[in-house]
């Protein structure tokens, strides 16, 4: 089973992608570290995460098919 | 309600189910505060009027502009060069002349907050950069004031209630506990840098609307301690749970609030730096080492005509700061925030150079 991932504001454009789908990882803090590896900007970009449509604050363990939303802030008005 | 026509204007509304008199009247007893009468503000203003809120403060310090017209629907090319606040209460008036209107033509500053957010019952944060937001949210939370939050980005937009005590006996959420420190200038590009389709900030001031007509009248669910995220190219929608973050801080008291300099908490405003005026370029420009660097992205647009100049995007300028020291540098970019940005960079690294960055950047030139 894989996990989805979506993107938002300036994170798709980081990624070329609003969404990637990819094998289960078991937790978030791997997660992140494989998307770091793969996408250096991430690194260094402002966003929470949200695993399935609530947001978390710390490592979380990821369960296939689980959903997992990276938002930016928006300043525009 | 002592409009003659008050049963005529508002047939729609009075004859919905789940809404009608009740709903209405409490929309007229109801103030409302807008920050920002821009792509946000003017939907918001313009439903909020429309549908009966007996008191609407306007707050915006800026002249209409044509760049402006594409989304701030309140406005008509006649309007260029008047102030926004006066335009938008002209349009009001027409609209609705039973709503009273109070406008702030200022920049909203802490005083301001301080000073008149006891007059309403709900603001609505409809400004364009981190400084005014945090600004707001820190004094909604001191004041508590329900705040409606929204923001745009390219063709996305945001919009949660912020601060709307709960009926469990849960701290009420604020924009800190999703982002606790402000994002520094330059992190995140604002509307004028980064462009924006005037339609999205539509879609997000009149769903910022929505909630403020749910939060005076109580139908509905508010998106309390909720981050609703919307993406018009896919119209994809997502809501998000918050949780109180324990990162989370905000001024305790008035003196405390007020002593916050969030312009530099933001990276909006830097020592060392001047901040020239796009009349003084040519000045500069006349000494032998000047260089002026146009740091926006090569599909920024219009391109500068004016003057000789390099261009370095600012996601790569950092590497080039050492070749670059012994210049005497004049940065620009489209806003004049990314060039205070890369100048405070530059300065970090090497505090003798002399660089100079162009206030309101290739905007203010044209």
């Amino acid at each position: 089973m894989k996990i989805n991932l979506l993107f938002f504001g300036s994170l798709s454009a980081i990624i070329g992608n609003n969404s990637l789908t990819i094998e289960h990882i078991t937790d978030t803090a791997s997660l992140h570290l494989m998307l770091f590896e793969q996408f250096p900007a991430l690194a260094t970009a402002t966003f929470i995460v949200a695993l399935n449509n609530e947001v978390i604050q710390s490592n979380t363990l990821i369960q296939p098919g689980d959903t997992l939303a990276f938002l930016p802030p928006f300043s525009g008005g | 309600m002592n409009d003659p026509q008050f049963q005529e204007r508002y047939h729609r509304q009075l004859i919905l189910q789940g809404f009608g008199l009740e709903a209405q009247q409490k929309l007229a007893r109801a103030s409302v505060l807008v920050i920002g009468a821009g792509g946000l503000g003017c939907p918001i203003l313009q439903y909020l009027a429309a549908t009966g809120v007996g008191h609407i403060g306007i707050a915006d310090a800026d002249i209409v502009s044509l760049s402006n017209l594409p989304r701030q629907i309140l406005f008509t090319t006649a309007n260029i060069g008047q102030f926004k606040t006066t335009a938008a209460n002209e349009t009001l008036k027409a609209l609705n002349p039973t709503v009273n209107i109070t406008v702030y033509p200022a920049y909203f500053t802490q005083r301001h907050c301080i000073d008149y957010f006891h007059q309403y019952d709900i603001i609505v944060d409809a400004t364009d950069n981190f400084a005014s937001r945090y600004l707001i949210n820190d004094a909604c939370v001191l004041m508590q004031k329900p705040l409606v939050f929204g923001a745009v980005s390219q063709f996305e937009g945001q919009i949660a209630v912020f601060n709307n005590p709960s009926l469990s006996a849960k701290r009420p959420l604020n924009y800190r506990d999703i982002f606790p420190i402000p994002p520094q200038a330059g992190d995140v590009l604002n509307c004028a840098e980064a462009g924006v389709l005037g339609i999205l900030p539509g879609i997000i001031g009149t769903m910022q609307a929505m909630e403020v007509v749910k939060l005076i009248t109580g139908i509905g669910q508010p998106l309390t301690d909720q981050l609703l995220t919307y993406n018009a190219l896919s119209h994809q929608m997502i809501t998000i749970k918050l949780h109180p973050n324990a990162q989370m801080k905000i001024p305790e008291t008035v003196e405390a609030y007020m002593q916050i300099q969030y312009d530099w908490l933001c990276g909006n405003r830097v020592a060392g730096i001047t901040q020239i005026e796009p009349y003084q370029i040519a000045e500069i420009l006349s000494a032998k080492n000047a260089r002026l660097i146009d740091i926006r992205e090569p599909h920024e647009l219009p391109e500068i005509q004016q003057f000789p100049y390099i261009s370095i995007p600012f996601s790569i300028i950092k590497d080039l700061f050492n070749e670059l020291q012994h210049h005497k540098l004049l940065l620009i970019c489209q806003t004049g925030t990314r060039s205070l940005q890369a100048a405070t960079m530059m300065l970090q690294q090497f505090p003798n150079t002399k660089v100079y960055s162009v206030k309101g950047g290739v905007n203010a030139m044209l």
